[in-house]
């Protein structure tokens, strides 16, 4: 921000160390993940290589593609808790097609993401247009959907045939079709959000609604397209998922997703109230509970821990969040001081100079 | 005499706010202080509950004298301060409210039902008749403000300041309260009644005092003087218009730029006015008159429950920001901080954000376009400073309220109404007349009309072609260039409280 401008950048070495601490405030999660990959890397000689990261990376592409969209839905300030069960049932949905009615399984993946994207539309019209609360909306179509999905078929759903296990184990270009949706998720994140005039208006009624809506802005319309998105997603996410597993189970599929995506989402260092996040810190989170994870299991580690560390890795990106409202006003004072100083001294070295 | 102040100075910085204040209020009397918005009634008020300290003077309470207070030594000295604005629990109730924080208690429990009969005995001095043990979010505003007289009366005041406690009260909740704040005689309390409404000094106070540029002007026995005398002495000399040019406006035969017929909102209406092309349209009134409503109707932003908004296209009735913004309606709401500004996203995104879609290709920013409209309305409002990147919190409140402003006044879609809510406030005075100016550039090639309320007449006077006067929700006159003086536009305000009295 501040080498943009050439007066206050010219060379004060306070100044620097000021900057190097602005950019580790913002990249600390990156750092964090480049320790643990040195850590894991000198612990596991299997743990730094590529059959291994495309592993760790697979493992985690479902929860990848919610996190891409519902990141959006994040930094305009709303939330859908529901992306787990909607998980489940979407994929009920496709499941279902395919197994009993017969229809191709390229039909059924349009199913299942339809279905997904029709449960957004509902959270959409209740969260956007109605303005109920997003979190008990969201929350109450949680259990509803998780059970609607177990009432119309209690129990798992096999065989969906060849297309289902290339999406699930087969590759493109020698990179996984898993990868190849996950990455294209989260490139179409980041280029909404930065490319596009909507990613403005995502960050705008993250930070001020009502200051959005008296700007003229399409509030209500972006919000329910973002709910939409976010269901799509969940809708992707379960084509994925059915296709490595090569089957839905209504209790388990997608189960706790919700928080999972939630605990990327926050740790990427998007702010719960919205108007705040990047897609690469979000990408980088990603990464983190998936090298945490495989990591950990390479280790030996007993899955206990690993739910012990990943819960820590929750309340360090609230910590974060924290911190970062705590330390961010201080460096700006400190920032402005800088500025005051610098343009004193400016000021007295023209002085002597005229 | 139970309370006075004596040669109270104040200042900020240069700027001197109280001069040498002198007021004196006795016992069992209500004593009303007016002035109009600047002469230094919250500043005095201030100083009286320990909020600011003064530069100078004394202030006596009773038997004691005190130099300054702080907000504690004010509290136990006797000052009790009833605000405008409510600050009551309303899931409590009446009884809670008014001994929250000074419960009476055995040990650690509340003597709820001595509280209750203290309560309700105190209402009933003061005439107030509400369900005690209810809630009090079914009470009407009126009783609010009662309850709230209650609650400060309930902490044995020496001193009661009533700052503005109808201001946010319609007619009849202001004569419901006013009844009962004659019943506060009895208590033979000096009371300080800060008020804008005329009508009331006549009806309530014995006293009145009257601020003007930090010292008080007039002070005397209400009985002794007349609505004119107290109007002369709160606007003072009278103010010259400073606009330098009589523009010959609307006479060129063309329609009106926008005409508004019968709007009726949620308060307000139903209103019928035009807005010329090239024209600076002033809306004055009181605070509670419906300036906001009005414009906020206009945009689409309140439900207009009836009327039309024709802008040469046919009448039509947005139903929303947007929907008004594609007629070529544009708002700068008076709140910034809660309805305007996006305080930690740049200034670019501040000033833009209406206008990325209108420089986009597709839905596809091109960020060369947005730099130079950033550029281009930055430098013509002359911000401060001019970088795009810089957070829009960080600016000061003028170069705030810039940003709002380039985000209509910039060559991606041309507004043709632009409405403001109070442009100024808020905002430091070079900012001012660099706002000024730039609502005169927009309107002068005489395709675009603007909008502005206003609080404060001077303003008007500088910056209004015309104005309208708004009083309680309805349109109470129309003042053309010359007739644009602070006497006529006060006079308008009051008038439906005053009958009629000061219309000359």
């Amino acid at each position: 921000m501040n080498a943009a401008n050439p007066t206050v950048s010219s060379g004060s070495s306070r100044f620097a160390s000021m900057l190097s601490a602005d950019l580790i405030v913002n990249n600390i999660l990156l750092a964090a993940l480049a320790v643990l990959i040195l850590y894991f890397s000198l612990s596991s000689p299997h743990f730094l290589t590529f059959s291994n990261f495309t592993v760790l990376l697979t493992n985690y592409a479902a929860i990848g593609v919610v996190a891409a969209i519902m990141t959006l839905l994040m930094i305009a300030g709303h939330v859908d808790l529901s992306v787990g069960s909607n998980i489940a049932f979407s994929g009920m949905m496709a499941a279902l097609s395919i197994t009993v009615f017969g229809v191709p399984p390229v039909i059924g993946i349009f199913v299942g993401v339809g279905a997904g994207a029709l449960v957004g539309a509902i959270n959409g019209f209740a969260c956007g247009a109605l303005r109920l609360s997003p979190i008990i909306v969201t929350l109450g179509m949680l259990s509803l959907l998780r059970g609607t999905t177990l009432l119309i078929n209690p129990t798992e759903v096999y065989g969906l045939g060849d297309t289902f296990f290339y999406i699930g184990n087969g590759s493109f270009l020698g990179i996984p079709i898993l990868l190849w949706v996950v990455g294209s998720a989260f490139a179409a994140s980041a280029l909404f959000i930065s490319a596009s005039v909507w990613g403005r208006y995502v960050y705008a009624i993250g930070v001020n609604p009502q200051a959005a809506f008296l700007a003229a802005l399409p509030v209500k319309r972006l919000l329910f397209s973002l709910y939409v998105a976010t269901g799509a997603a969940a809708g992707v996410a379960d084509v994925l998922l059915a296709a490595r597993l090569d089957g839905v189970s209504p209790g388990a599929l997608g189960l706790q997703m919700e928080l999972q995506a939630l605990t990327i989402i926050l740790l990427g260092g998007v702010a719960f109230a919205g108007g705040r996040g990047r897609i690469f810190g979000v990408i980088t989170a990603w990464v983190f509970l998936g090298v945490l994870e495989n990591g950990l299991t390479l280790l030996n580690v007993p899955p206990f821990i690993q739910l012990v560390a990943s819960g820590l890795a929750l309340v360090f990106a609230a910590s974060i969040d924290a911190i970062g409202t705590y330390v961010a006003p201080r460096m700006a004072r400190r920032r402005a001081v800088a500025e005051q100083i610098e343009a004193a001294r400016q000021r007295a070295a023209n002085a002597s100079a005229s | 005499m139970a309370f006075a102040v004596e040669g109270l100075f104040k200042s900020y910085g240069a700027a001197a706010v109280l001069r040498g204040v002198d007021l004196a209020v006795e016992d069992g009397e209500i004593h009303a202080l007016l002035g109009a918005n600047g002469a230094g009634k919250s500043t005095l008020i201030k100083c009286l509950s320990g909020a600011e300290t003064p530069d100078a003077g004394r202030i006596r309470i009773g038997d004691a004298n005190f130099p300054s207070l702080n907000p504690r030594e004010a509290r136990e000295a006797g000052v009790a301060v009833v605000y405008q604005e409510l600050s009551l629990a309303l899931s409590l109730t009446a009884a809670d409210n008014i001994f929250l924080g000074r419960e009476k208690r055995i040990g650690p429990f509340v003597r709820k039902s001595a509280q209750r009969r203290i309560a309700v005995d105190m209402l009933q001095d003061l005439g107030v008749q509400i369900d005690v043990d209810s809630d009090l979010g079914s009470v009407g505003n009126a009783e609010l403000q009662s309850i709230e007289i209650v609650k400060a009366l309930a902490s044995n005041p020496k001193v009661l300041i009533l700052d503005e406690p109808t201001a946010a009260l319609s007619e009849r909740e202001a004569n419901r309260l006013a009844d009962r704040l004659k019943q506060l005689k009895k208590l033979k309390l000096p009371v300080l009644y800060v008020t804008h409404r005329l009508s009331e000094v006549f009806a309530l106070a014995d006293r009145v005092t009257i601020l003007r540029g930090g010292l008080a002007v007039l002070s005397g026995r209400v009985a002794d003087l007349s609505h004119e005398e107290i109007v002369a002495a709160i606007v003072g000399r009278s103010v010259d218009r400073l606009r330098p040019d009589e523009r010959n406006l609307g006479s060129d035969g063309n329609g009106p730029l926008m005409a508004v017929r019968d709007l009726v909102a949620n308060g307000i209406g139903p209103i019928s006015f035009d807005v010329r092309p090239g024209e600076v349209l002033g809306v004055f009134g009181l605070v509670g008159s419906g300036r906001t409503e009005l414009l906020e109707s206009l945009f689409g932003a309140r439900d207009v429950l009836g009327g039309t908004i024709d802008l040469g296209k046919g009448a039509v009735r947005p139903k929303s920001p947007s929907e008004a913004y594609s007629c070529g309606l544009a708002l700068v709401p008076s709140d910034r901080l809660r309805k305007s500004m996006f305080p930690s996203l740049t200034a670019a995104d501040n000033l833009l954000a209406s206008s990325f879609g209108h420089v986009a290709q597709g839905c596809v920013r091109r960020r060369t376009r947005e730099q130079s409209l950033f550029g281009d309305a930055a430098a013509n409002l002359n911000l401060q400073p001019r970088r795009p990147d810089l957070e829009a919190r960080r600016f000061s409140g003028g170069n705030q309220q810039k940003l709002v402003l380039g985000r209509w006044l910039n060559s991606a879609k041309d507004c043709r109404v632009l409405l403001l809510d109070e442009p100024t406030q808020g905002v430091d005075v070079g900012a001012r007349s660099e706002i000024y100016a730039a609502l005169r550039a927009a309107v002068a090639a005489g395709d675009r009309a603007v909008v502005a309320t206003s609080s404060e007449p001077e303003e008007l006077m500088q910056i209004a072609d015309r104005v309208i006067v708004l009083s309680h929700g309805r349109l109470v006159g129309v003042l053309d260039s010359r007739d644009i003086t602070e006497k006529r536009l006060l006079a308008l305000a009051h008038a439906v409280e005053d009958e009629g009295k000061l219309l000359s």
